[in-house]
């Protein structure tokens, strides 16, 4: 029975992951990482709101024919509609109308000469062979329009990219994958075409990294077999503790998705891979026989696993949610494993194999303390002009086609340098001020084209000043003088275009407008596209990488006391458990974390900084253990370091940048301890 | 030799020119006039030579920062090209025998009232254009 009771174990886990389904509360938002506050909210909206839901796509030159084609294409999927702008918009086209002698500019220099000024157009009319038509509601051209400069235009009807070709924005709803959006446009992707949406870097991203993936878990594999079939020649051992790993990951992924509501899945990803660092708790106890024989409790390992719990638990006070939830998680698959490792397995027992080979000994390090005090002294200074990498985006697998065609559109319109800003304001007529206030700042602000209140009391102000009736008079007079047809600008100025209604505006007409427009229920918001190095008052920059930083900035000072409550539990551990091998424990600790910040050029993301913790969690585990080295410990260590080379290590050979990180750190900081214990003396 | 072809018939294309009359009735001052001249469809612009009344040279193009003009070119070169998918952007195409009737849809119905006009092959026979403002243009080539 006791053969099994950790089989039992997993089954029964097993049953509970299949009933509680932890996986649900899996997100893939970046924003399950950071706390909750105002500033995520703006970037959640911003990721919820069309503008991130787009597809760009234009195709060279002046062929409508192919782009109407495109468009009937991809619009018969039923995955995407074409999306509403303001210069396709019938209803924005009506209110301009209506309200254009409140939007132009007004001239009022044209009133002074009322007669010259038709003289002009008439003569015009009857000359000019450009046909040319005359504005009966205001002929003396009183109200200009204003210009707009934008980089799309109209073309026989159709949207045009400046310089470039006619051009399509489809939209897609928030409910559609985008998967199923790429699926669409894919067929379309060739040299011809520019296609560009933000949703295809997840899915292109997402596919390339797959297929690496799976070459790296063959990899994996591989090494972990030959490890274990081949040298340990014992497969109940690898069922067992990969029984027993699976079943810490299902044990913690059910008690943190139990408390959270949403989970990151870097929680779960990183989670898992520092799990597997408990396999160096199992290697300990076997190589010192605790398998074979019962040899009671060992301390080594049970203080390496307290060390490990100590600065994790000490994490969990950060205010930090994937800080906390990495933690808990991390805490809590450690301790199912350390305890199945430490007291089922002796139970279950497993023959030890021995090896004949000793630890080659080079003995280049001599004084442990001398050398902790040069690594210390290194770690100062590396520590001192260590900078740190917060931009998310930077780990990202640099899809260099997308990124070209994402470089292309920004260019053409011309957005190259700027970023989008969210605007907020209690009532839509407030957000369309705020517009205009920024479009003064040379921001691009597109509600600023439409009409608030205070424009409106202050045009109809200026217009109630003039006195149109008399002017209309003159008119009619002068026209029929010149030669005009009697009447025909008996409708100039009119009460209509002179005294519409107030314009009252609602999220739906905005929308139906072609404006990005949206409510949470408490506050209206819009998107303006300023200069990245700008800091407007009214508006917030959309930057995912810069709200990481910002969020871990807030808690630095709870980081900087949990890290240094951690460097002093350990180390007070250390002078407990290592006493006269404290130095070269120490040193243990110190070595790969000095190597692998000199290797990086002083600057870590936040991949490397993950990954460092764990080789740290590591070498304090062997630090520990080495306090009192034998060839068994040494054996137990080097498996241990190819095990977790197999977990992580291989990611060396990946081309993708976020894989990549993990494993340089990885192979780096395995490398120097087993360069450690080759070149370092046994005793201290 | 391609790009020796390619030339060939762009100087085709250049030189291609007809010799038109237009009749231009104007609502406002009540008055027709009459133009003549030459015109010439490039690949992206409308060239027209006015020898009547008096000599003028006009170019209109898809790219003109006067949308009038823009507007004129896109319908011109749509009749002239047999552009059907552009014409049915704007219009409703009622065709019977030679002659063609344009009805506006939309935004192009606050300045235009209807299109009609007689292609035999490919020569525009006549061209008659109704604006909103009850303005007429009629165009009648001569080759």
């Amino acid at each position: 029975m006791k053969r099994y009771s950790n089989f039992a174990l997993f089954f029964i886990l097993l049953g509970l992951f299949f009933l509680f389904k932890p996986y649900q509360n899996l997100s893939t938002n970046l924003l399950a990482l950071l706390p909750q506050n105002e500033q995520t909210n703006m970037l959640k909206l911003y990721e919820n709101s069309p503008l991130s839901k787009e597809v760009l796509v234009s195709i060279e030159g002046e062929d409508l024919e192919a782009m109407k084609d495109l468009e009937k294409k991809v619009l018969a999927t039923g995955v995407v509609s074409l999306k509403k702008t303001p210069l396709s918009s019938e209803a924005f086209f009506q209110y301009l109308k209506k309200y254009r002698f409140y939007l132009q500019n007004f001239n009022s220099q044209n009133l002074l000469h009322v007669k010259t000024n038709l003289e002009e157009k008439y003569q015009n009319l009857l000359t000019n062979p450009l046909y040319t038509t005359l504005d009966k509601d205001d002929p003396l051209s009183l109200f200009v329009s204003k210009t707009n400069p934008s980089s799309i235009e109209l073309k026989n009807g159709h949207l045009f990219l400046k310089n470039y070709g006619y051009m399509s924005i489809f939209s897609f709803d928030k409910t559609v994958s985008f998967q199923k959006v790429y699926e669409v446009f894919a067929p379309f992707m060739n040299e011809k075409n520019r296609i560009f949406s933000p949703a295809f870097y997840f899915v292109q991203n997402a596919k390339a990294i797959q297929s690496q993936v799976n070459f790296l878990i063959f990899l994996a594999i591989g090494i972990l077999l030959f490890l274990y079939l081949v040298i340990l020649r014992d497969i109940s051992l690898l069922g067992n503790t990969m029984c027993t790993l699976v079943s810490a990951m299902i044990c913690a992924s059910l008690i943190v998705s139990a408390l959270w509501d949403e989970v990151s899945l870097f929680v779960f990803v990183f989670g898992i891979s520092i799990s597997t660092v408990a396999i160096d708790y199992m290697f300990h106890h076997y190589f010192l026989g605790f398998y074979e024989k019962q040899k009671g409790f060992n301390k080594e390992v049970f203080f390496g696993f307290l060390s490990t719990f100590f600065a994790f638990f000490l994490f969990l006070f950060v205010d930090f949610p994937f800080i906390r939830q990495l933690s808990l998680f991390s805490l809590l698959s450690l301790t199912y494993s350390y305890v199945i490792f430490a007291f089922v397995f002796p139970k279950i027992g497993f023959e030890q194999k021995r090896f004949s080979f000793d630890f080659p000994q080079i003995a280049l390090v001599k004084n442990y303390k001398y050398f902790s005090l040069v690594l210390l002294i290194a770690l100062a200074w590396l520590v001192g002009n260590l900078h740190l990498d917060f931009n998310i985006k930077n780990l990202d697998y640099h899809n260099e086609k997308l990124q070209a065609e994402e470089l292309f559109f920004k260019e053409k319109l011309q957005e190259k340098n700027s970023a989008p800003f969210l605007l907020k304001a209690h009532s839509l007529d407030e957000l369309i001020t705020k517009s205009k206030e920024l479009k003064t700042l040379h921001v691009t602000a597109p509600l600023a084209y439409l009409l608030d209140a205070q424009t409106y009391e202050k045009r109809k102000l200026l217009l109630g000043s003039i006195d149109f009736s008399s002017i209309r008079e003159k008119i009619n007079m002068f026209s029929k003088e010149i030669g005009f047809r009697e009447g025909y600008f008996a409708k100039a100025y009119s009460a209509k275009l002179l005294e519409p209604l107030k314009p009252i505006y609602t999220l739906e007409s905005l929308q139906d407008f072609g404006f990005d427009v949206f409510f949470d229920g408490r506050v209206y918001y819009t998107f303006v596209f300023a200069p990245k190095e700008l800091t407007l008052k009214n508006a917030s920059k959309i930057d995912s990488a810069m709200l990481f930083k910002a969020s871990l900035q807030k808690i630095d000072t709870q980081l900087l006391f949990c890290g240094l409550g951690v460097l002093l539990g350990i180390l007070g551990l250390l002078l407990m458990v290592a006493k006269e091998n404290f130095y070269k424990t120490f040193s243990y600790i110190l070595f790969p974390f000095v190597f692998v910040l000199l290797f990086v050029h002083n600057s870590m993301n936040v991949l490397q900084i993950f990954m460092l913790f764990i080789i740290v969690a590591l070498s304090i585990d062997y630090g520990i253990y080495l306090s009192k080295s034998s060839l068994p410990t040494k054996q137990a260590i080097l498996f241990s370091v190819l095990s977790t080379f197999a977990g992580f290590g291989v990611l060396v050979f990946s081309s993708i940048g976020v894989l990549f990180y993990i494993g340089e750190v990885a192979t780096l900081g395995l490398g120097t301890l087993v360069i450690l214990m080759l070149v370092g003396k046994n005793e201290d | 030799m391609l790009k020796k072809i390619g030339l060939f018939l762009l100087c085709i294309g250049v030189v291609f020119g007809a010799e038109f009359k237009e009749k231009r009735y104007i609502y406002a001052v009540d008055k027709t006039l009459f133009f003549e001249g030459n015109i010439t469809f490039l690949p992206k612009s409308i060239h027209i030579e006015y020898t009547k009344p008096k000599e003028q040279n006009l170019t209109y193009s898809s790219d003109d920062e006067q949308m009038q003009k823009r507007y004129f070119f896109t319908l011109l070169h749509a009749i002239y090209e047999n552009n059907e998918s552009l014409l049915n952007e704007f219009f409703q195409v009622k065709t019977k025998d030679d002659i063609t009737i344009l009805l506006p849809l939309e935004k192009v119905q606050e300045y235009i009232k209807k299109v009609v006009y007689k292609k035999v092959g490919n020569h525009l026979e006549f061209l008659k254009i109704f604006m909103q403002n009850d303005d007429r243009i009629e165009i009648e080539t001569l080759q």
